[in-house]
């Protein structure tokens, strides 16, 4: 009997225990651990350039992994990263981030640019990325992500336009009628979202 | 069940959620040990206790605060202070709830499941993990006094010794590099050191030159570092500030003449600033315990970095030998976080999640010129191999802007592995 007692008094106690601490599983702790060296903790960057993926739409995951796996979208080092996940993890780890609180680090920005970006932010961008909707569905969320990150993103989209054809032209449409300046005024805007 | 009536067993339950549970707990609670606080050791206690809080861990480390190897170079040249690369333990030990010992482990029993420290007390273990990075072979190399001829391949003091000498060389003068044979902790460094020197002479000593005496014919990010050199520093013209000799093997050192004798040809060289690398080998307590082999590293299951020599006890980081894995911190970090897992499994006995490696190295050339090598392994017949296709670097003749952001990149990197380790800022 008192042994009995003891192995239930136990196995309540795990029970409590398992309750209190909620895990993922072991296999897809295996998967995202790796990214955190260089995504922060839970895909929340420290940066100052490498970005945060957590909070990322589902789809827009998978779609960033696969065109940089493929190759359609250029990267440093993801396209070689990228080839080690099969569909099946890349979904997985799209299914963990995306659940992710986004944890914004403050960066220095220069207010004065900023202040000039809001109003170019009106008018060019705002229609799909609106900085007060984190739950944008056709990009990242870019409100308060890693200046030089949006500065590489949109200096890609630019000169290897290959992976979004969309923002090729709302950029080339936007440099015609503004200038390099502007650009930088519109990074700064965003990046001063924390 | 059936032996409890209902009210026996709330009042049971009631004591589960308060007093019973812990002192259940306390009897059952298994035991991890880990020696050794760095790269790969602080990982391993933070995700054990990360995915179970159940198991006990108690961290070994020999000093209150550790000052990361990587970005250290960056102190040689300027361009980095020692505060920004000193860390403590308060925070990881605090929110993970690992216990800390501040202590040096100077033996291990793997019969009786024990480490005994310095101050003589003896710390029982379920599971020990083996984590001291690196020591030099010294056998190999009369001693002299590392004072005068730091090796700063373990940071701190070292690495503010070299920074001096450095500053205090006149221009003109000669700083030496020598590179040990491989294996050696983090293949790339000392071609990134010698970058950093050049960068420093550059702006502050333009007549002096950093020249390296290697002992491999071949070494990592070659071409890239060709192109850097060639590109920042005219390496390849007589004007050059970087010259790289694969001469073979340290012979001989002279303290007074702060010469070194290099090879089978025993050539003789003369600098202001000698930086001897000497041959390594994994970390004191591992060779003295058996676990090292007569490579002077430690023999492991690949799998879950169980020592072949020693059952329940797991190497890892710099001290294991996990070939093609390079010896450095991202390895490291991958490493503890597959061997917390398999700890885990084997205290619950319970399957273990597939392993997955992997390994970044940013090599920081200059102040906007950085490249990388990135490759993610599997293990396939009892051998870490590379995954098909996943292994590449950074392109060669790449643009301003590209090298540029590999910079950024690497701070990041820098940043956020930090960050998993300590928890915390310098
Ligand atoms: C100049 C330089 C630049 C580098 N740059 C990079 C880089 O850019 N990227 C990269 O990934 N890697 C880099 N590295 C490599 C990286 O520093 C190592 O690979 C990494 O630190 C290995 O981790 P570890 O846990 O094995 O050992 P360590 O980080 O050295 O940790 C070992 C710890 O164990 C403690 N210890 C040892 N013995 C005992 C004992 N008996 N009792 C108690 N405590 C003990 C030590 O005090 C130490 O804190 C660089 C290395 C150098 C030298
Ligand atoms: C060595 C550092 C490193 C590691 C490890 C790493 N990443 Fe990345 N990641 C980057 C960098 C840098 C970028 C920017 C693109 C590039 O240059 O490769 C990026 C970009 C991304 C993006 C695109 C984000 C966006 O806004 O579109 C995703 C998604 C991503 N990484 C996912 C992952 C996942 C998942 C892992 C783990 C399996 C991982 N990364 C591991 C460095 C890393
Ligand atoms: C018509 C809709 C549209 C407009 C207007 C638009 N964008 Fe985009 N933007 C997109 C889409 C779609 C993507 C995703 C592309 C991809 O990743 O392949 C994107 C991606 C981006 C990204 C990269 C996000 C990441 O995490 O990698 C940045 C930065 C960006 N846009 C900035 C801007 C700026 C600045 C403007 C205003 C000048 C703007 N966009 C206007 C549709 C738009």
């Amino acid at each position: 009997m008192q042994g009995h007692i003891f192995k239930l008094l136990f196995f309540l106690g795990m029970m409590w225990h398992g309750a209190v601490t909620a895990q993922i599983s072991a296999q897809l702790s295996m998967l995202v651990n790796s990214c955190v060296v260089c995504h922060g903790t839970n895909g929340s960057s420290v940066g100052p350039a490498t970005p945060t993926i957590a909070g990322m739409r589902r789809f827009l995951f998978v779609t960033a992994m696969q065109d940089m796996k493929s190759g359609k979208r250029p990267s440093t080092v993801m396209g070689i990263i990228a080839q080690a996940y099969s569909n099946n993890e890349i979904e997985l780890m799209a299914d963990f981030f995306s659940t992710q609180k986004i944890v914004r680090y403050p960066q220095k920005f220069d207010a004065k640019k900023a202040q000039k970006g809001k109003v170019l932010y009106e008018q060019y961008c705002k229609g799909c990325h609106n900085i007060n909707g984190r739950t944008q569905s056709l990009s990242n969320v870019i409100a308060g992500q890693w200046i030089p990150y949006l500065r590489i993103r949109l200096s890609e989209f630019r000169y290897q336009g290959a992976s979004s054809p969309v923002m090729a032209d709302i950029l080339e449409y936007f440099i015609q009628n503004n200038s390099e300046d502007s650009l930088e005024e519109l990074i700064h805007f965003y990046g001063s979202h924390q | 069940m059936s032996h409890l009536t209902r009210r026996q067993f709330l009042s049971l339950a009631a004591i589960v959620g308060s007093f019973g549970y812990y002192v259940i707990k306390q009897e059952t609670r298994k035991k991890v040990v880990i020696i050794g606080g760095g790269a790969s050791g602080v990982i391993a206690a933070k995700y054990i206790r990360k995915s179970n809080s159940s198991i006990d861990v108690t961290l070994i480390e020999q000093n209150k605060h550790y000052y990361t190897c990587f970005m250290s170079n960056e102190v040689l040249s300027g361009m980095r202070t020692m505060q920004s690369i000193k860390y403590n333990y308060e925070h990881v030990s605090r929110e993970y709830g690992i216990n800390m010992l501040y202590n040096t482990a100077i033996a291990i029993d793997p019969i009786a499941k024990t480490v005994r420290l310095q101050n003589g007390d003896s710390i029982a273990y379920d599971r020990l993990i083996v984590s001291p990075g690196i020591d030099f072979k010294w056998k190999s190399l009369k001693p002299y006094d590392t004072n005068i001829i730091p090796h700063a391949w373990k940071a701190g003091t070292q690495t503010v010794i070299l920074r001096q000498q450095l500053e205090a060389m006149k221009n003109g003068e000669t700083a030496i590099i020598t590179v040990p044979p491989k294996p050696f902790r983090c293949p790339t460094a000392p071609y990134e050191r010698a970058s950093q020197i050049a960068y420093y002479f550059k702006h502050h000593k333009p007549k002096s030159k950093v020249l390296i005496l290697d002992a491999n014919a071949t070494f990592s990010k070659q071409a890239l570092f060709f192109e850097a050199w060639q590109k920042l520093y005219g390496y390849g013209t007589d004007k050059s500030i970087i010259e790289w000799h694969n001469v073979g093997t340290v012979q001989a050192v002279n303290i007074e003449k702060k010469r070194v004798t290099m090879g089978d040809f025993e050539d003789e060289y003369t600098g202001a600033v000698l930086n001897i690398i000497p041959p390594q080998t994994a970390g004191k307590i591992a060779i003295e315990s058996g676990l090292t082999d007569n490579s002077g590293w430690c023999p492991i299951h690949p799998k879950t970095f169980e020592s072949r020599l020693h059952k329940e006890i797991h190497v890892i980081g710099d001290a294991c030998m996990a070939h093609p894995m390079p010896k450095s911190a991202h390895s490291a970090n991958s490493q503890a976080k597959i061997c917390a897992e398999a700890v885990i499994s084997a205290l619950q006995e319970k399957e273990m999640a597939k392993p997955s490696y992997n390994n970044t190295c940013y090599s920081i050339a200059g102040k906007e010129f950085a490249m990388s090598v990135t490759t993610i392994y599997h293990v396939n017949n009892e051998k870490i191999q590379v995954y098909k296709n996943a292994t590449g670097q950074s392109p060669l003749n790449a643009s301003v802007e590209y090298r540029k952001s590999e910079v950024a990149y690497a701070y990041s990197w820098y940043n956020n592995i930090t960050q998993d380790m300590f928890n915390s800022t310098p």
